[in-house]
């Protein structure tokens, strides 16, 4: 396994000449130096000292309280646009004041033009992106981190391999390994300074010596070193199985090349897909500015599919334009992320033609999605309930295939007003129809009407506010010039209200207007 | 109450053109106008209906509601431009997956109904154009006028609505003389189609003196 | 319909009685589906609270067509207790259909035909489907051209908003088919308040929960007993239907109290009565009882139980139960049993040999088991040899004959701790929740659900 890692300091600076620190209180309330700039360092602060001192020492030192959160977001960004040159980027955090990331690029090496080029465009970008950054590449990540911080190699990194990565890792010294304070004491205190060191020594021998365990952690960070043991990371973000990335030594600043780019993606991406019998249901396209930004569009299908055809056509729906290039992207990545296995079987045992329409049905409501969005391209979906408004739901017409309602009772109407609207309306009691009625302000004179159809409340259902849900009676009725209403009455004359002033007197409500 | 155009006795043009508009005569008439426009597919199509509207619309009007549109699968697509509705439903219409794409839109230019016809006809569909008033020029081979009118008499409650009624008005038809037809809502498969004339006008029932009973039965 | 139309209705029969009575009822007909089971406590609700009882049931024949009767005589009664016991005999001799697994236990198979053949004397109600249609009136027609007595349309309200439009239509079917329309309540509880039980009922019955269910619930709360003020409003126009009721109700003159306990006969020798062979043979078995001697205590006693027996005329029964327990123990190999429970203060009983409590030991007081006071027949419980009662079962069947002789059962009914577990399920709570609630209920309760 090849990794690399580049070492960064945070640097805020305004003039890089005036010595700068970001503090941090500690658990009894200290100031502490956190992160210091070239030149504090220079004049000899370190880390971890308290700002009093450094104070004493320096008085014209500038001081600002240091944001981690806001360190780790940005580190955390940084990695996610690192991920144009690797699908697994993970996080280092600031152990010593030097934040880091690891790039596992095996096998990808060569897409950059091999392993100094590799480095090389790493160290120029980040410095672009504003982030000085030490570089280096290594057969583990453990060696990587060594080498990035206590290499030489002047300025370009170090670049080892499974055979000469034990010859670079033997000068460095012991820290190097990412031990703790009191293993590095341990071991100074054995006259063990450099890693070199460490070789000719039994390994047993190592492990006994150091106690409490702290042997052991030496022994395992040297085998993780030296690629003995294994060494888990996490990455920022999952690797999705099918993904396609390019770069490009020019980058790419309009639609139309985006487009071009984007179609050479796709063509990538399908061939896998068809090779292992799977499609996708949801692509993401990642583009990555040479600022350092990155910028993403994602399109969803009702259906897995693999044609590079129809998703170039859906990203252009869902606007490329969308997409902020910045300055130019110099890489793009197609992922897809969401996939499953496409079957041939898939609408055999529907009719040719009914297959063909599923199919043009679909790719009409995954590319109406892509502009308008989920949540606009709606389909009704039947809910078995007596509640009228419950009895249907609208929800994204993604996937679904919208199909016909049943109306066993014949007298629903065609809008549906939701929520329902007040009306005010004179009936005969307990349960006559209106004979009048208010709505919007204009009243109406009943000619015909009928009902109540009667619909109790659903008793197991949680109560939103703590006022009693009642009977509805539903009435249809028509009105002198010809309109037909569908109104209800929410509360019983008689079993639900008693007439009690404290008591909420029953209410009419508009729910929907029949044709 | 409004006063009722002549009916018509020419045959009433049932076949839908490519591209229609139709508009409600008053605001409360949009439900009778989403019922006549439902009736606007070519016969036994099953494909679903797509329509378009803004959200204002639909909170004016109220939402289609399927159980009472039933029998038709329904596709809603709230927009907010007029540009987007009428990508939505040129998308419809050309697909061939929809049978009508209905959409509530003011402004239409002659170009983009042009544009509707023509993928309407590519996709063996029907448009209907729902505007607020019928003005402009337009590529729509007919345009409508719908007005609710008084229900046919239930024969087993005459105290009750009856079979809905509509006046649909042809306001303009290339090639055809504007009328207008009586339309009813057939009870058992509740699709519309021309009333018997010799059934009483809906608006002549009912002549009690007093409220309807409140007979709650 | 009570709560012995067995998850479906939800009220018991007291309930009903009790409540028809507050609304100023005159009279209630129960109709339970294919059972007379709840009758006797709907009779003592009845005259608890001075109604009368119209006594019926709800058939369900096996094409999914119902048909409610309500016999007028005891004559009727009889015939509508055949035909029910026929239509649980053939759910149980009829082979199984391809489908079914196994016969549910109270299942009944009946088709009109049958119920038309026993149909005399008894008053039908047709119930009118929610959506009565041309195929309905032709059954309709049918069905009353063909029944021998009194046919009439029972119309409901259903409370869908097109009531009277449905009443309307249900009235002039009923004019062209010459079944009279009758109003009806289709009740399923007594108070609206029941409605959520009633709801609960369903799922269990369906199989679901209660947020599952849908509208596989009833819309409303409607179906509970109506005033008949509200009754007049719901038929207005009908009052024809209403009036139909109390013709019904009136016509309908069967009474469970004219039940009275009939015995079959028991073969006895020529030349004697019931009584006189019991006689005989309790002189005969006390004498081998006490070989020595009958005591004169018990003399005394053996005549006093005869003169108790011969007044409340249950010399046949006695005769029975020793003719069974004799067959039993003069097998080659005998059969062992043994009476007990109160039969045991019968020295009738032990002279018999049917138990075996010496009275000379063992104070024994024949009011503990009969008594003129009381009303119920006696009882005697003998014990058979486990492994051998299946012989003694064919005995009976082959003396008697298998149309004469049956096992008695009891109507499965909840206990609280199953009743706890089935509504929690209904209401989504889980296992362990329900279990504990269960655990907190005593014993096996008394009254059922």
């Amino acid at each position: 396994m090849r990794a690399r890692r580049p070492a960064s300091p945070p640097d805020p600076a305004l003039d890089p000449q005036t010595p700068f620190a970001l503090v941090l209180k500690n658990s009894r309330g200290a100031a502490i130096l956190h992160a210091l700039n070239p030149a504090a360092r220079r004049a000899g602060l370190r880390r971890g000292q308290t700002q009093a001192d450094a104070r004493a020492m320096i008085p014209h030192l500038i001081c600002k309280p240091a944001d981690p959160e806001a360190d780790a977001r940005a580190l955390t960004a940084l990695a996610v646009w690192a991920g144009r040159w690797s699908p697994s980027v993970s996080l280092d955090p600031a152990s010593d004041g030097l934040e880091g990331l690891f790039l596992d690029v095996t096998g990808a090496t060569h897409l950059f033009g091999g392993e100094a080029a590799l480095l090389a465009q790493i160290r120029d970008r980040l410095a672009e992106a504003g982030a000085r950054a030490r570089v280096a590449v290594a057969p583990t990540p453990g060696a990587a981190w060594a080498l990035a911080r206590w290499g030489e190699a002047g300025g370009e990194g170090v670049i080892a391999d499974e055979e000469t990565v034990r010859d670079h890792l033997a000068p460095l010294p012991v820290e190097a390994l990412r031990i703790d304070q009191r293993t590095l004491a341990q071991a100074r205190r054995f006259g063990l300074k450099r890693i070199g060191d460490l070789y000719p020594m039994p390994r047993a021998g190592l492990a006994r010596r150091f106690r409490d365990g702290a042997g052991v952690g030496l022994v395992q960070r040297l085998d993780q070193a030296l690629g003995f043991t294994g060494e888990a990371l996490t990455p920022v973000r999952p690797p999705p199985k099918y993904r396609a990335w390019r770069t490009w030594m020019e980058p790419v600043e309009d639609i139309e090349g985006v487009a071009a780019r984007l179609s050479e993606l796709a063509a990538d991406l399908s061939a896998p897909l068809l090779r292992d019998g799977q499609g996708a249901k949801a692509l993401t396209l990642t583009g990555f500015r040479s600022d350092g930004g990155t910028s993403g569009l994602s399109v969803r299908m009702g259906r897995a599919g693999r044609d590079a055809g129809i998703w170039l056509r859906l990203f252009r729906e869902a606007g490329l334009g969308r997409l902020e290039l910045g300055l130019g992207l110099d890489a793009l990545m197609l992922t897809a992320d969401e996939v499953e296995p496409m079957t041939a079987l898939q609408g055999v045992l529907e009719s040719e033609a009914g297959t063909k329409q599923a199919e043009s049905l679909a790719a009409l409501i995954d590319r109406l999605t892509a502009r308008l969005g989920e949540d606009r391209v709606l389909t009704p979906e039947p809910v078995d309930s007596w509640v009228p408004e419950r009895a249907e739901r609208w929800r994204p017409a993604l996937g679904r295939s919208p199909t016909a309602a049943n109306d066993d009772t014949g007298r629903r109407p065609l809008l549906l007003l939701d929520p329902p609207e007040p009306v005010e309306a004179i009936a005969e009691l307990p349960d006559g129809a209106p004979a009048r009625f208010t709505w919007r302000r204009l009243s109406r004179r009943v000619t015909r009407a009928d009902g109540p159809e009667r619909l109790s409340p659903e008793w197991w259902r949680p109560r939103p506010d703590d006022r009693q849900v009642r009977t509805r009676d539903y009435y249809r009725v028509e009105d002198d010039e010809g309109g037909r209403y569908w109104l209800f009455r929410e509360g019983l004359y008689g079993r639900e209200y008693s007439g009690d002033p404290d008591e909420r007197a029953p209410s009419w409500w508009m729910h929907g207007v029949l044709p | 109450m409004t006063v009722a155009p002549p009916l018509s006795s020419d045959l009433y043009p049932e076949p839908p053109a490519p591209l229609e508009e139709a508009c409600a005569s008053e605001p409360r008439d949009m439900a009778a106008l989403l019922l006549f426009a439902l009736s606007r597919r070519i016969a036994g199509d099953r494909r679903p209906v797509l329509m378009t509207a803004p959200r204002v619309w639909f909170r004016e009007h109220g939402r289609p509601y399927g159980p009472g549109a039933a029998g038709v699968p329904l596709i809603l697509a709230p927009t907010t431009t007029t540009a987007e509705a009428l990508w939505a439903l040129e998308q419809a219409l050309r697909s061939g997956a929809v049978a009508l794409a209905l959409g509530a839109v003011d402004g239409a230019s002659l170009a983009q109904t042009r544009r509707l016809d023509f993928a309407a006809r590519q996709g063996e569909a029907v448009g209907l154009i729902l505007p607020r008033r019928l003005d402009g020029l337009s590529a729509a081979r007919r345009r409508w006028c719908i007005s609710t009118r008084g229900s046919a008499t239930d024969p087993d409650d005459p105290r009750a609505p009856g079979p809905a009624r509509l006046v649909a008005e042809l306001v303009r038809g290339r090639g055809e003389r504007p009328g207008a037809w009586i339309l009813e809502q057939d009870d058992e498969t509740h699709r519309l189609r021309l009333a018997d004339r010799l059934a009483g006008d809906g608006l002549a029932a009912i002549g009690h003196a007093g409220a309807p009973s409140g007979l709650a039965a | 319909m009570t709560n012995f139309s067995f998850l479906e209705g939800a009220s018991h029969p007291a309930e009903l009685m009790h409540q028809a009575k507050s609304l100023g009822l005159a009279a209630v007909g129960v109709a339970d589906r294919n059972t007379l089971a709840g009758m006797v406590r709907a009779l003592m609700g009845a005259e608890a609270v001075d109604l009368t009882l119209v006594v019926g049931s709800r058939l369900g024949f096996t094409d999914g067509t119902e048909l409610i009767v309500f016999p007028r005589d005891r004559a009727a009664y009889g015939r509508l207790c055949r035909l029910l016991s026929l239509g649980k005999s053939e759910a149980f001799s009829s082979p199984l259909r391809e489908e079914e697994t196994r016969i549910e236990k109270a299942e009944t198979r009946l088709t009109f035909e049958q119920a038309l053949a026993l149909g005399e004397g008894m008053i039908a109600l047709v119930p009118a489907p929610e959506r009565p249609d041309a195929a309905f009136e032709a059954r309709l027609a049918a069905w009353r051209r063909r029944w021998p007595d009194d046919l009439y349309l029972a119309a409901a309200p259903l409370w869908r908003g097109d009531d009277r439009a449905r009443i309307n239509r249900l009235a002039a079917m009923a004019q062209r088919t010459g079944a009279p329309m009758i109003a009806t309540n289709a009740v399923l509880y007594h108070h609206p308040g029941r409605r959520t039980l009633q709801d609960v009922l369903t799922c269990i019955r369906e199989g679901t929960t209660i947020d599952r269910a849908g509208r596989r619930l009833q819309a409303n709360a409607e179906r509970h007993l109506k005033p008949p003020a509200q009754m007049a409003r719901l038929f207005r126009g009908h009052e024809a239907a209403l009036a139909r009721t109390m013709t019904v109700a009136r016509a309908c003159t069967f009474s469970l109290r004219e039940l009275s306990y009939q015995y079959p006969d028991e073969p006895v020798p020529a030349g004697y009565s019931a009584q006189g062979w019991l006689a005989r043979l309790t002189l005969k078995g006390a004498r081998s009882r006490w070989p020595g001697g009958v005591p004169k205590a018990i003399r005394a006693i053996i005549l006093k139980e005869l003169r108790l027996v011969r007044e409340l005329r249950y010399a046949p029964y006695f005769l029975t139960v020793h003719d069974i327990v004799s067959w039993a123990r003069s097998r080659p190999d005998p059969i062992l049993c043994q009476g007990r429970g109160s039969a045991a203060n019968s020295v009738i009983c032990f002279c018999l040999g049917i138990t075996n409590v010496d009275p000379t030991r063992q104070e024994v007081l024949i009011e503990r088991f009969i008594s003129a006071n009381r009303s119920e027949p006696p009882d005697i419980d003998v014990d058979f040899e486990h492994e051998r009662r299946e012989q003694v079962m064919q005995y009976v069947y082959q003396r008697y004959g298998r149309d004469r002789a049956g096992i008695v059962a009891t109507i499965i009914h909840y206990r609280p701790r199953s009743a706890i577990r089935d509504v929690g399920k209904v209401l989504g709570l889980t296992e362990d929740v329900t279990a504990r609630m269960a655990d907190t209920v005593w014993g096996s309760g008394g009254a059922g659900a």
